[in-house]
């Protein structure tokens, strides 16, 4: 590891046109060694593409991708460099996994490689199919494959374009780990979904795109925070009170009040819930216990829950896009 | 460039249809070109194979199947977009020429082999059917060297279809232009303009699969037949990796 310090990945300016349209605008933002930084935006933000650009299959219209400061095409060993897991990446069918990866192995190492093949297959959750043709693999054998082909030439830098498809429950839970296991002595990960929930408990950072441009780069948390630290829910009779004592004591923080269930009692404000954003659960029951007001309940918001809402936020297209999933 | 040699070796045995186009050749040599020509030759006088020049047309059928080594090229090169491995093999290599030239090395050697399979089933059918025929002696000489005439004319024909793939990508109209031409163009031109063709692909064959035995027709020496043909796939394999091969894989 001589490289630890250099930024691995920065991506400049980068745009791509496919005739009129602009599927990435002057994107830029950079990938950091021992970070996973999950790349993510709706289907059609232009994740794919700007992936494609940074490896060199895709010609940018304008700006560029450098790895270790050189474009893909002129690393001595791209694949030493960088591991690449596409989606629609094709496999011959009537090739079996271990030709497969035996194509690229010979090119890295001189040789077929076989037992270092044998082992990567093994821990990748194929070794029952290595001499299977691959014509007969599921989706989530492909990906495994697909992830394989990343790994054969143990890349300081691993792109996964949403990986998690095809994939079973155990699968996912398995790459999450594998994800930060990998992102450590100076290798890092760059990893696309249109799911931020399938991501959010392994990336360090994120890049949000909508309709090919940035619209958030940073980490995890620091968006987190610049959510607004949280969102609490209130239960209580006196919900009017309390957003008045909020709205004085903290005009920053905001307040919003939601039919909690479908009112069959009259009484709407007995159901209802009030929720504020921008503070901590601590900070309202004070302000409650300080003005007297009655509460029945006091529930800080799941965070992921809250990163779900920014990301829709952020890219624009709440509802319509939940529905599409 | 070794190690991409091996690569792409491993690409083409690793799967079956290098093999099946071997056989298809070899049934084409065998069965439209050896056989009715030692059996139709006991129904016409004029097809009598007593005369030495019909038997050297008989041998020169062992190249009849030029065409499939055309098409072992083809699917070598375009078979990498139909199947979309495309993008791994790009990962792997980015510099196109590479590998193009690669590939164009590792058909070379398997159209070598399908020519193999051609003219050793070809003999043995001549082999097992002359003695049912009158015939002029086998000239061991002539069949040893439109022999080696075939090998050099399937290698470079094979290496040609790399290129052509390269140019054209999409695997089925690359074949359809590729049979067009070998089949219906070329011919014609040939029959029409006999000083042009022999500067075609096909003309160049020609010299090579003939060589000495032509008889009076105007044809290129051998040896600047097969430099003509790696000429051609040298024009197509560059251009085809300066344009084509460069366009965006998505």
């Amino acid at each position: 590891m001589t490289q630890t310090a250099q930024t691995p990945l920065v991506v400049s300016n980068l745009t791509k046109r496919f005739g009129n349209i602009t599927a990435v605008e002057s994107l830029s933002f950079e990938v950091a060694p021992n970070r996973v930084t999950g790349f993510l935006g709706p289907n059609g933000a232009g994740k794919t593409t700007t992936l494609r650009c940074i490896l060199g299959l895709v010609n940018p219209s304008a700006g560029d991708a450098r790895i270790d400061g050189k474009s893909y095409s002129e690393l001595p060993n791209p694949t030493a460099v960088v591991g690449a897991a596409l989606e629609a990446t094709g496999f011959h069918p009537g090739r079996n996994a271990r030709d497969t990866l035996r194509i690229r192995s010979t090119v890295l190492y001189g040789s077929r490689d076989d037992k270092r093949i044998t082992e990567l297959l093994n821990y990748v959750g194929l070794g029952d199919a290595i001499t299977r043709k691959v014509g007969g693999y599921s989706l989530g054998m492909r990906q495994r494959l697909n992830l394989a082909m990343a790994l054969i030439g143990e890349p300081r830098m691993l792109i996964l374009d949403e990986p998690g498809n095809g994939l079973d429950p155990a699968g996912i839970a398995w790459l999450r780990s594998f994800m930060r296991g990998f992102a450590t002595d100076g290798r890092s990960v760059l990893v696309s979904s249109h799911l931020l929930s399938e991501v959010k408990q392994s990336v360090d950072d994120v890049v949000i795109l909508d309709r090919g441009r940035l619209v958030a780069a940073d980490s995890l948390a620091a968006l987190l925070d610049h959510s607004g630290g949280g969102t609490v829910s209130v239960l209580g009779p006196e919900l009017d009170r309390l957003q008045v004592v909020i709205a004085e004591q903290h005009p920053a923080a905001t307040c919003q009040v939601e039919a909690n269930t479908p009112s069959t009692q009259g009484g709407a404000s007995a159901n209802a819930r009030l929720v504020v954003t921008g503070l901590s659960a601590a900070d309202v029951g004070h302000l409650a216990y300080t003005n007297n007001v009655e509460l029945h309940g006091l529930t800080a918001q799941d965070p992921a829950e809250d990163l779900e809402r920014l990301f829709l936020r952020l890219t624009g297209n709440g509802s319509a896009q939940e529905d599409s999933q | 460039m070794r190690v991409l040699f091996i690569s792409e070796w491993i690409k083409t045995t690793s799967t079956k249809m290098w093999w099946i186009l071997a056989l298809v050749a070899a049934g084409f040599t065998v069965l439209l070109g050896i056989v009715p020509g030692i059996l139709l030759s006991g129904l016409d006088e004029s097809l009598g194979l007593s005369d030495p020049a019909a038997m050297a047309q008989l041998w020169s059928s062992l190249g009849g199947a030029l065409v499939i080594a055309l098409i072992l090229g083809i699917v070598a090169m375009t078979g990498e977009y139909r199947h979309k491995t495309i993008t791994d093999t790009f990962l792997t290599e980015p510099r196109r020429l590479h590998l193009v030239t690669a590939k164009a090395a590792v058909q070379a050697i398997i159209g070598i082999a399908v020519a193999v399979t051609c003219v050793v089933l070809g003999v043995g059918a001549a082999l097992a059917l002359l003695p049912t025929q009158t015939h002029a002696p086998i000239d061991w000489a002539l069949v040893g060297e439109i022999s080696v005439g075939v090998l050099v004319a399937f290698a470079l024909y094979a290496v040609l279809g790399v290129a052509v793939g390269a140019l054209i990508n999409n695997q089925v109209v690359a074949i359809v232009i590729g049979l067009l031409w070998v089949v219906f163009i070329e011919p014609i031109v040939v029959g029409f303009l006999p000083d042009v063709g022999k500067w075609l692909p096909g003309g160049a064959a020609s010299s090579i699969l003939q060589g000495t035995t032509a008889s009076g027709a105007d044809l290129l020496s051998p040896w600047l037949g097969g430099l003509l043909l790696l000429a051609y796939a040298a024009v197509f394999a560059v251009v085809g990796a300066q344009t084509t091969l460069r366009r965006d894989i998505t």
